[in-house]
């Protein structure tokens, strides 16, 4: 199966987890986000540009699916998808902390990020507390549930890609 | 691999994409691209809320086991509780029974509508935020029940929400407990009016009551009525911690949501306010 069909199929299933199942883990306003971890994988994976594709077709679904502050996501994973892809592979490496790190970083920067362009358009959040009660928090546990599903998303969406130079 | 990574190509992409997400943000909140946008939402919601209601089926056994688990718990620390409870809401029956016909009595005088006039939709939740920016719900009734934007949205306990998008077979609701919510209280006690908003941690916070004003904790609140969103006299909640600061000159005042917002399940929309029929 094409990469970018499996890419699209995880996102969906990603999305579907995160409205349905996401919320029964949540501790508080605390969720991990699912799509980010996607977006990044992907972005880690297959570049800049895929990245920036996957990030604003998660961003965008989400933002749809939310039903407020439309395009948001949509920009914040844009950018997260596009940074994820100029990490390089072998920075990542093999050790499972470096790709936990990698998550919880753009974790934060996704959220500091939406923080801002909220505030921007109008809907004040006051980053200090944000940074205490939301954003860190969250990128703890994006980061824990980054490091239970890396490998297996890693080897689903690069199957193909290790078929093909196998070939 | 690195040029790879970083070439022209590449960051011509992503400006187009920063670009499309940009003017996706322009139309939104100018609200001139509100048609577009409300139905992309109300196509992605259609497609998608199948998908939740067959997920939310899956899900739902395991969430009721893990709740009743806990329940299981608190309920034998609860029993004395409510023995002693039930011996006190006999005596207030008695009394109420009263109370009743007389109401009955003075309502039929004054030619006071019921309060049950309301016409309600029943609906189940099949999803929730999936951001912790937010906090919404997707219930699975949507314009085959007559359902439209802004219907107030209530469970037996007091007030939920309101409904903020609406598909065909959908609804995503905006709970009171979302930092963007605002209702207009009025404290039973004293009549006195404010606003309760919801804050970003996911509590109830009361506004615009002054240093001096007549508040304590345990005072119920419920709708006000103005605004006409929501009908007067729903519950909302009751009044928790009570702190004044000498940097403003309100009170800072805890509500304790009526309702449990992270446990809703099934929750009713109020289809006939006033507000609604007017539009």
């Amino acid at each position: 199966m094409n990469v970018n069909i499996r890419f699209a199929i995880v996102l969906l299933v990603g999305l579907a987890c995160q409205a349905v199942i996401v919320p029964l883990i949540a501790i508080g306003p605390v969720k991990p986000d699912l799509v980010l971890i996607i977006v990044a994988v992907f972005g880690f994976l297959d570049g800049p540009a895929q990245g920036a594709v996957g990030g604003f077709l998660g961003g965008f679904l989400q933002d749809l699916l939310a039903a407020r502050s439309i395009g948001l996501e949509a920009l914040v994973k844009t950018l997260i998808g596009y940074f994820s892809g100029q990490v390089e592979r072998t920075i990542l490496g093999n050790s499972a902390l470096m790709p936990m790190l990698a998550i919880g970083g753009v974790s934060v920067a996704s959220q500091t990020l939406y923080a801002a362009l909220a505030s921007i358009v109008g809907e004040p959040v006051p980053l200090i507390r944000a940074m205490r009660i939301i954003i860190l928090p969250s990128a703890l546990y994006t980061a824990v549930i980054g490091l239970v599903v890396w490998t297996r998303l890693t080897r689903l969406l690069s199957a193909e890609r290790e078929a093909t130079v196998f070939k | 691999m690195y040029s790879s990574r970083t070439n022209g190509p590449n960051r011509l992409v992503v400006v187009g994409l920063v670009v499309l997400a940009l003017m996706i943000i322009a139309l939104y909140y100018r609200g001139t691209g509100k048609n577009l946008i409300e139905r992309s939402q109300r196509a992605v919601l259609t497609v998608v809320a199948p998908i939740q209601v067959t997920v939310n089926n899956v899900v739902r056994p395991f969430k009721r086991a893990s709740q009743y688990t806990l329940a299981v718990g608190s309920a034998t620390r609860d029993n004395g509780d409510l023995k002693r409870e039930n011996l006190r809401l006999r005596e207030q029956v008695k009394r109420f029974k009263r109370y009743e016909g007389e109401n009955k009595r003075l309502r039929v005088l004054a030619g006071f509508r019921r309060e049950s006039a309301f016409k309600t939709v029943a609906a189940h939740v099949i999803s929730r935020s999936p951001t912790s920016w937010q906090s919404l719900i997707t219930v699975d009734a949507g314009e085959n029940q007559k359902l439209k934007a802004d219907m107030p949205v209530v469970t037996e306990k007091g007030l939920v929400g309101r409904t903020v998008q609406v598909s065909q077979r959908a609804a995503v609701v905006q709970l009171l407990d979302d930092r963007r919510s605002g209702v207009g209280i009025e404290i039973v006690r004293t009549a006195a009016t404010a606003i309760a908003e919801g804050e970003m941690d996911g509590s109830l916070r009361l506004r615009f009551m002054a240093d001096d004003s007549d508040i304590k904790q345990g005072d119920k609140l419920i709708t006000s009525g103005v605004g006409g969103l929501y009908p007067r006299g729903v519950p909302v909640g009751t009044v928790g911690k009570v702190k004044t600061s000498v940097y403003t000159i309100e009170k800072m005042i805890d509500i304790e949501p009526a309702v449990d917002f992270a446990r809703l399940s099934e929750i009713l929309i109020i289809v006939n306010t006033p507000a609604i029929g007017a539009k």
